[in-house]
């Protein structure tokens, strides 16, 4: 019996690590408003519709292969079969890696598996960014802060014990940024700290300047950042709660996304500069609809594209509570090898997210100039005495 | 002899500079994260005392230049030498300079005082005064950061501002800094207020304490580069609505108003120190423990005494007759003072509880049984025989002993970012709502304000506030209302709205009214309607009711 589980386990394994096969289907080798048909089953309509007008082309490169880590792998195959959602939505019997390896699309919680996944996809340890976040109205940069960030997780890692730093406090992950220009705003501090369990509420607090104090504060994930075109929870593809959402799986295909670039300082360019241009790559993903439980959201429905492979969020097509498409979120990867810093990180590396808002002609990106993946991070990063000993 | 020393001491400074430079242009530029940013405003305020009178009463011109230096990192100094003790390294310039245009467009309305009286206007001061008040020019910050590695210890030593409590726009905590009350008070940030000191500030980590996480100890001492609230007065348009009383005058003790007491800037003199104990429960409270022990800086807004009547009759004629001193001193005795703070979130309404209190022991207040007596000399203040008299024989006004009084001040507040969609669909409005209390626990019966006779000092006082602000057009446009009643005294209000729109990311504009108010009725304080409210509102600011722009470059 124990030797059948064996098998069973490395054939698991074998299976997660084969699952970055490059796609086999056939793209062209360029999209453009010259040849949009070419892409039409490859892209969502939205994007299409803006290819074919003219408002942005790329390159189309051969799909990069995300093998899963190792580590990674082996705690999924470990806990494959043991995890389960309960009634009020949480996970059950879940220690590391990915919680629902196995979706089946005829499940009827296969969405909410599919945000339990995206939740718990492969990210490392730690991440720090160092980038900006420029909000454009049309073409014109109103508002570029620049921002140091750090994230780092502390539960539920399969890196061993010692990444699970922060379990005993039922914390998944910590977040630190800090404004370095402009500035009005230079040495503004926040910190969050997102519970494992996913009804619990995040703890925030903001240093700002003006006050030169730690301030708790709440901060609606369905707000936008600064007042940019990104919600709090839109980072990262997703970073909200699962719980005030449902999650309904639409179904699986093959789509184009801003995954070949080779260098974390994306190109953009297109229509206003909003897209990055960048080569993209056929990515295998499933289509979620992922509808706000609140009628007071300020989004109607988002329908989210997620890679298969990595359970990293491709897009999303954004629809006001009238159905009318209202924004498009890209998030753009690269692979670890074209960062020389980042070679090892076994996973795709986000060096870039685009909110455009047509109705109202804006967008907001967010882009790197430096990145560093599994750096070791003093856990005394994600204090209010760093953001009190640090202020300026 | 003194001249060789000083010939040499500069040529070895040089040499030192010189050598240093060779030493920086050797180190590669990476290893040195150094910057440079700063901005130059412009303020200009229109003060409006009713629809029709108008008055330009501000143009202040002001460049900020700040210098960051990361010196030392991991250890290591500018990447090159093993600092052995020491993780990092950091060092903050501030540069502050400033031009008042207003001293020189000197504008001819005659400013009003608290009573409604004209006074005088800016083109009244001496040129030699204007000169004086024109340009300030003053390193505002100078400090090291020094992060130890082998104890959990960072140090800040040099001239800083250290801001603790829960407040906003109000300072019970925020008190290691007294106040430059001669800038504008409602329209300058604390930041540019506070007077920075020379202090070594020490924090310690403690991490987790038992059930208790996030827990720190944070002290300071400020070895003797303490200076008192300074203060300004009519016409200058931003102090105090009244006349300098002692304008001219000198005081007992070579003491001088709003500078010097009878003490020196030294440590053994003039020390304050502060210390806080911060954590928080496993219920998420947030909370900290802090205790001063400072001079008195008279700038938190209780109606407290800077002035006291010297005591002695004989002690206050030789000063008076033979030294020409006010028998007057200025005081700022060293307080006492504990106090607490605390935050929580609380889920279910998505608000945050803010509170601060603070229980400050022997805060001194004028008394109106402490009258002020001199010896006379015959022939001396009108008496043909010599004789003690009371002080106002003398001088016209009654001066006034001290009476040292606790005080228990509080705070409760509540923030809430609130949905208004049909207002604003992206954003939030961010409330914040504040009460404060004062209340003088040993009575107040025979206690007078700084304004004099008729200013009474108020057992128990209150304050409310209230403020909201959201950001539209991606944060570019950020209004804020804010309103601040005071119902202890007259109903006394203000009311004041801003809104700051980003043009671009280097260039702000910001355009700003004030409205002050009260409900005193006509026959109020001998007809003269005067409203002796401490908190700087409808009564301080009668007459006061100002319009903004505010123009801001920054690099």
């Amino acid at each position: 019996m124990r030797g059948h589980r064996f098998w069973v386990s490395l054939g698991l394994i074998l299976a997660l690590c084969g699952a970055g096969e490059a796609s086999a289907l056939e793209a062209p080798n360029n999209v453009s408003s010259a040849n949009w048909k070419e892409a039409e089953g490859l892209l969502a309509p939205e994007i299409l519709s803006r290819v074919k007008d003219g408002d942005l082309s790329f390159d189309v490169v051969p799909a990069t292969s995300y093998p899963m880590r190792a580590p990674y792998a082996e705690a999924t195959s470990r806990g494959a079969g043991r995890v389960r959602l309960t009634e009020e939505g949480e996970l059950e019997g879940y220690v590391a890696g990915r919680p629902f390896p196995e979706i089946d699309p005829a499940d009827p919680k296969a969405g909410e598996k599919i945000a339990w996944n995206i939740r718990y996809r492969d990210t490392g340890t730690t991440i720090q960014e160092w980038g900006s976040m420029d909000t454009l109205d049309g073409d014109r940069v109103q508002r570029s802060i620049k921002v140091y960030y750090a994230i780092a997780w502390g539960a539920h890692r399969a890196e061993g014990e010692e990444a699970n730093i922060w379990r005993e406090d039922g914390m998944l992950y910590k977040e630190f940024t800090r404004v370095l220009a402009p500035l009005d705003l230079k040495d503004m501090t926040t910190l969050k700290h997102r519970p494992v369990r996913d009804h619990d509420q995040d703890i925030d607090w903001v240093y700002t300047t003006d006050t030169r104090r730690v301030r708790r504060i709440a901060a609606p994930h369905e707000e936008q950042a600064a007042g940019s075109e990104l919600l709090n929870e839109d980072f990262w593809g997703f970073s909200g709660y699962l719980r005030d959402h449902e999650w309904k799986l639409v179904g699986q295909r093959e789509v184009l996304a801003p995954m070949g670039g080779k260098s974390i300082e994306t190109r953009y360019g297109g229509r206003n500069g909003w897209y990055p241009v960048d080569p993209w790559e056929v990515r295998k993903a499933w289509v979620l609809d992922v509808v706000p439980r609140s009628g007071a959201h300020p989004y109607g429905r988002r329908r989210m594209y997620v890679d298969q492979d990595t359970s990293w969020v491709l897009y999303s097509i954004i629809y006001d509570r009238q159905e009318s498409h209202m924004k498009t979120m890209l998030e753009v990867y690269i692979a670890p090898r074209y960062s020389p810093e980042n070679a090892d990180a076994g996973i795709p590396l986000l060096t870039g997210e685009v909110m455009i808002n047509y109705p109202k002609n804006r967008a907001t990106i967010f882009r790197l100039s430096k990145l560093l993946h599994n750096r070791p991070l003093s856990g005394e990063l994600f204090t209010v005495e760093e953001m009190v000993s640090g202020g300026h | 002899m003194a001249a060789f020393a000083r010939r040499l001491a500069a040529k070895l400074l040089v040499m030192a500079a010189l050598d240093f430079c060779a030493f920086l242009s050797a180190v590669p530029a990476s290893a040195m994260p150094a910057e440079i940013s700063g901005n130059l405003e412009s303020l200009n305020l229109v003060r409006h005392r009713d629809i029709d009178q108008w008055a330009y009463i501000t143009n202040r011109n002001t460049a900020r230049v700040r210098f960051d230096w990361g010196w030392a990192s991991q250890g290591r100094l500018l990447d090159r030498f093993d600092l052995p003790g020491l993780k990092q390294g950091h060092l903050l310039l501030l540069y502050r300079g400033i031009y008042d245009g207003i001293y020189d467009i000197a504008p001819g309305p005659r400013m009003r005082d608290i009573f409604g009286q004209p006074v005088a206007s800016i083109g009244d001061l001496s040129r030699d005064e204007r000169d004086a008040l024109r340009f300030e020019s003053t390193l505002r910050e100078a400090y090291l950061d020094l992060r130890l590695s082998r104890l959990p210890l960072e140090l800040r030593l040099g001239k800083q501002m250290i801001v603790w409590g829960e407040s906003d726009n109000f300072r019970m905590m925020d008190k290691a800094n007294a106040l430059d009350l001669s800038w504008h008070l409602q329209q300058e940030p604390w930041d540019e207020l506070r007077r920075p000191y020379w202090m070594l500030k020490f924090f310690y980590r403690l991490g987790t304490l038992g059930p208790l996480s996030q827990s720190f100890l944070e002290w300071y001492w400020n070895p003797g580069d303490w200076l008192p609230a300074k203060q300004s007065f009519l016409p200058r348009p931003w102090g105090n609505p009244v006349a300098d009383p002692l304008s001219g005058a000198r005081l007992f003790a070579g003491t001088r108003a709003y500078r010097q007491g009878d003490w020196r800037r030294t440590p053994q003199e003039n020390s304050q120190v502060g210390v806080r104990f911060h954590a928080m429960t496993p219920a998420n409270f947030e909370l900290t423990l802090d205790y001063f022990w400072q001079r008195w800086a008279g700038d938190d807004g209780s109606s407290t005494a800077s002035f006291r009547a010297v005591g002695d009759p004989g002690v206050a004629a030789r000063a008076f007759f033979e030294r020409g001193e006010l028998p007057l001193e200025f005081i700022a005795p060293y307080v006492h003072s504990v106090g607490a703070t605390g935050t929580y979130f609380e889920p279910r309404t998505q608000a945050v509880v803010r509170l601060e209190t603070i229980f400050e022991i022997g805060i001194p207040y004028s008394d109106r049984r402490k009258r002020g007596m001199i010896a006379v000399p015959a022939g001396a203040c009108g008496r043909e025989e010599g004789g003690v008299v009371d002080d106002e024989l003398c001088f016209g006004i009654p001066l006034l002993g001290v009476t040292r009084r606790n005080e228990w001040k509080g705070m409760v507040g509540i923030d809430r970012p609130t949905w208004v969609r049909w207002l604003n669909r992206g954003n939030t409005f961010f409330l914040s709502g504040q009460v404060f209390w004062f209340y003088l626990p040993q009575g107040t019966k025979f206690l007078e304000g700084p304004f004099g006779a008729l200013d009474d000092v108020r057992t128990w006082e209150y304050l409310f506030t209230l403020a909201a602000t959201t950001l539209y057009r991606g944060g570019t446009v950020a209004p804020t209302l804010s309103y601040a009643l005071d119902p202890s005294n007259s109903w006394s209000q203000e009311l004041a709205w801003e809104i700051k729109w980003f043009v671009r990311n280097d260039l702000i504009l910001e355009v700003s009214q004030r409205y002050f108010f009260d409900l005193i009725g006509d026959s109020a304080n001998g007809g003269t309607e005067a409203n002796f409210e401490p908190q700087g509102l409808g009564g301080f600011n009668r007459g006061r009711s100002e319009s903004g722009v505010r123009v801001v470059y920054q690099f």
